[in-house]
């Protein structure tokens, strides 16, 4: 497409090195996609206000519709099938995931990965919030299925989970 | 919810979802997940005008464009479409042709003229960008009253105005009961164009198989009805068509419907012999996917002096947008008009509805689509009526409420309802509301509200299906080894259904639930059915299981041995039961909700502080995914209260076409929901469930809604139309200083 060139991607995802020649233009979140088919990773609204692509950077939460893949280059990205620990005794889910089935977090699932991510970040940034900070907490991420309450929840039942682990 | 005691069976347990480990995971698949070798991507150029007549289209330039496989205009899909027409419209009712792209005239901005298709998606969106279509613009029209003026420029070709349709619904005499009256209570009321808003975006993945069947990826309500519709508008046999939807991130009605865009990428895959897959961005769905609500009621009520409402009169119009979607007319005709009179004795009823096409996105089914919005209006004029006549909110209702002994009860318009004690909800309520009194911060203003409210579900719509018969079907398929699976013509999306009727086959068979396996969503895995709208899958598709388990268990005790079901299984080499759910009447679902808000004077804002609902659906199957309902449509019905709102300018352009600025509710925004149950079992169905998906929005959207106007009292504000904004709310206490 005229005006545009490639750059190379050099990113680790979920603990595996990727290259790859993109257009210059490409998201993060298209990158993950399209080119790795992760994905678990979703797009909901275009203009970064619901967070369903959320991924973490380096161990930081990103939107990833606002980070091109060449932001990326050089760095580490955990995505939402990388999150649980590949020896995860059991059922496979990280503590977050879990208490968002047992508090019932979930419904059609869709903006599902990016709050158990944002919620993973909110966790590491304040191990014991209140209900009230758990709620401005997720101002950058919008469900629609649920009122939020279970996902409040299950980011409450969880902190304490992680706090005890 | 309180913590209530395990049932002895599955029935009635709080069973965490069998759903959530693969969306947890990432392993999810919805229709943008899916993208076989080869595939092409396209994109859909829009009328950017709400009104106008299609002078040129020229893709010359854009044909040329690096990576473009294809474009189509109206003129190159000769017998695609159109959309089915509406059924069952009273006579005199216009029902103007909805074509797949717009030829001659567009009439709403949004509305699809071109299909570009492309290597890329980016490729397809780049040549969109070099489509030339010259315009002449046209008047535009967009309130439901404006529409229906005299007058008002009219849309369709051939028609001379732009009521679609109307009806008078009359029983008993009005005009007596009002001369007689003590009080007479009207309110013009609105109930504004709000935008359903799954956070998964619509799209279609569609491609030709080897053996020359069309598969449709779609992410859909109704599997089956989107191939049967699918099936008249290609001119194809529907078994020559697979629609399967996967997961679906959504649907509050608005995945219903068989939308233009996807007949067009649909008929673009079967043309090119590719699979051909588009998405649509959030600000396409603003424009694109249907709305809901968009009327204005003007109602009154007569109430005689002993505090009884003895009649309703007036007139309510609706708009339809600019063409009708599948289920628009009988939102209004069969939903809203009808559910008037929620759970009151009224006696005499003269109501005339309206519905009109205006230069909108076509409205379509959103959670509750009519029930909110009738009972947002009769739970207006009752909170009025209180006022009027000094009695509280609540003994208004109790003197009106129908009584538990006369069900079942056919309403002033028609309806019977099946059962109900909708003062054993408002008693449960009202002890919950007075067990704590939030701490409203100093200078602002408390205010509380209820609403009570009655919600129709479980429709089965009149049509049959392939075997002839009408009713949603269900399979069920003991193996030898004792493993089931069912297979059912309803189609959850984020419902909870494979965990639900899980519970409910294993209960019925007497098997472990973990060997149940639940399908549904794929026309070519699934039985018929109607798909999953209108609260109806717990009603239709639970009475279809109920029934096909109890052939699999009458097969079992053919048998000439007493013996388990699993047992008979595997003597018999497996038992495989089919039964349909017949059309069982609709339940009545019912409940009573309240809010507690604080109003800030010196800003208008509201903090809501407390949200009770008091729900009874029958039975319940799994009170986990009740309350969740709950929840979801609570926080909807919250947002039309307080947020959100589809305006438009005076040219027709929506003022808000992205999440930037139109305002869903945030985890912020919203109190801890508290959640209970009455039960008045149902005795239309083998389950005594009733459908209670759209409870949320009906009742807290008046009980939110009176709260605010009982905070504002003090300023003598009588009534203020949602959504209660700030600077709506700080406006009017400023103009009653």
């Amino acid at each position: 497409m005229a005006g545009s060139r490639d750059v190379t991607v050099e990113v680790t995802v979920n603990g595996t090195p990727h290259t790859a020649e993109v257009p210059a233009r490409t998201l993060l979140v298209h990158f993950l996609r399209d080119r790795l088919r992760l994905t678990g990773t979703h797009v909901g609204c275009d203009t970064t206000q619901c967070g369903a692509c959320t991924v973490a950077m380096d161990g930081v939460a990103v939107k990833s519709c606002t980070v091109l893949a060449a932001q990326a280059s050089g760095h580490e990205i955990t995505t939402i099938e990388g999150l649980a620990p590949a020896d995860a005794s059991g059922d496979g889910l990280h503590p977050v995931q879990r208490a968002f089935q047992e508090e019932h977090g979930l419904q059609c699932g869709y903006c599902t990965p990016g709050m158990v991510m944002a919620i993973r970040q909110l966790l590491a940034d304040n191990p014991d919030p209140t209900e009230a900070e758990v709620r401005h907490g997720l101002n950058g991420n919008i469900c629609r299925c649920t009122g939020y309450q279970n996902i409040v929840a299950a980011a409450l039942s969880a902190a304490a989970h992680l706090r005890e682990a | 919810m309180t913590v209530q005691q395990q049932p002895p069976g599955l029935i009635g347990r709080a069973i965490v979802r069998r759903e959530d480990p693969a969306l947890l995971t990432g392993r999810g698949s919805y229709t943008d997940d899916v993208t076989p070798p080869g595939t092409l991507h396209a994109f859909v150029v829009r009328s950017p005008l709400a009104h106008a007549r299609i002078v040129s289209v020229d893709v010359t330039e854009a044909r040329e464009a690096p990576g473009v496989v294809a474009i189509y205009t109206a003129a190159d899909l000769p017998g695609v479409g159109p959309l089915p027409r509406a059924e069952g419209l009273p006579p005199g009712s216009l029902n103007p042709e909805f074509p797949v792209l717009a030829s001659g005239k567009v009439l709403w901005a949004g509305q699809p003229v071109v299909l570009v298709v492309a290597e890329t998606s980016e490729q397809a969106a780049d040549a969109a960008e070099l489509v030339m279509v010259d315009y002449d613009e046209l008047p535009v029209v967009i309130g439901p009253l404006d529409a229906a003026a005299a007058g008002a420029p009219v849309l369709h070709d051939g028609a001379d105005s732009n009521i679609a349709v109307r009806k008078r619904i009359t029983t008993g005499d009005a005009v007596a009961a009002f001369e007689s009256a003590a009080y007479r209570v009207g309110q013009r009321m609105v109930s504004q164009r709000i935008a359903p808003v799954a956070l998964e975006p619509r799209g279609v993945l569609a491609s030709v198989a080897a053996d020359g069947r069309l598969e449709v990826r779609l992410p859909t309500q109704r599997p089956h009805g989107s191939r049967n519709w699918l099936s008249k508008i290609l001119g194809m046999p529907p078994g020559q068509i697979r629609v399967a939807a996967g997961d679906v991130g959504g649907g509050f009605g608005a995945k219903g419907a068989m939308y233009p865009d996807q007949v067009a990428v649909i008929a673009a895959a079967r043309a090119l012999g590719r699979p051909v897959k588009w998405i649509e961005e959030r600000s396409e769905s603003f424009l694109a996917t249907s709305h809901g609500r968009d009327q204005v009621a003007d109602l009154e009520v007569a109430v005689d002096d002993g505090g009884r409402i003895t009649a309703m009169r007036g007139t309510v119009h609706a708009s339809f947008g600019a063409y009708f979607t599948p289920n628009a007319p009988g939102s209004l005709l069969g939903r809203l008009g009808p559910m008037l009179p929620q759970g009151y004795q009224i006696q005499h009823f003269d109501v005339e509805l309206t519905g009109v096409f205006a230069n909108t996105t076509p409205i379509g089914p959103y959670r509750g689509a009519g029930r909110p919005e009738g009972a947002y209006f009769c739970e207006r004029l009752v909170e009025l009526v209180a006022l009027e006549t000094g009695l509280d909110p609540a003994e208004v209702r109790r003197r009106n409420f129908i009584p538990p002994a006369h069900f079942p009860y056919t309403t002033c318009t028609g309806l019977t309802y099946d059962s109900g004690d909708y003062q054993a909800g408002l008693d449960l309520l009202l002890e919950k509301l007075a067990e704590t009194a939030p701490q409203v911060p100093d200078g602002q203003l408390p205010g509380t509200g209820i609403a009570s409210f009655v919600e129709p579900g479980g429709i089965t719509p009149p049509i049959p299906g392939p075997d002839g018969t009408v009713g949603d079907k269900a399979t069920v398929t003991i193996a030898p080894d004792g493993k089931v699976t069912v297979a059912v013509g309803t189609s959850a999306h984020g419902q909870g259904h494979e965990t639900a009727f899980a519970q409910l086959a294993a209960d019925l068979l007497g098997v472990p639930y973990e060997d149940v396996t639940v399908v549904f969503g794929d026309s070519d895995t699934a039985p018929f059915g109607y798909g999953t709208f209108g609260s109806r899958s717990a009603v239709a598709g639970g009475s279809a299981i109920h029934y096909a388990c109890q052939a699999a268990l009458e097969a079992a005790r053919r048998v000439d041995a007493p013996m388990s079901v699993t047992e008979a299984a595997a003597r018999l080499g497996g038992i495989t039961a089919t039964a349909g759910s017949g059309a069982p009447p609709e339940t009545y679902a019912s409940g009573s909700y309240a809010c507690v808000v604080a109003v800030d004077p010196d800003t208008g804002r509201v903090t809501v502080l407390r949200v009770i609902a008091v729900d009874d659906c029958g039975v319940v199957i799994n009170p986990l995914l009740v309350e969740g309902q709950v929840h979801g449509a609570i926080a909807q019905g919250l947002g039309q209260a307080l947020l959100e709102e589809v305006a438009y300018d005076d040219a027709g352009q929506p003022m808000a076409a992205s999440l930037m600025d139109y305002a869903v509710p945030f985890a912020a925004s919203l109190p801890q929901i508290e959640s209970y149950l009455v039960c008045t079992p149902s005795p239309t169905n083998p389950l005594g469930v009733k459908g209670m998906g759209e409870s949320g929005t009906i009742g807290v959207t008046p009980a939110l809604v009176n709260a605010v106007m009982n905070a504002l009292r003090p300023y003598g504000v009588r009534h203020l139309d949602m959504p209660l904004t700030p600077e709506k709310i700080w406006t009017a206490i400023h103009e009653h200083r």
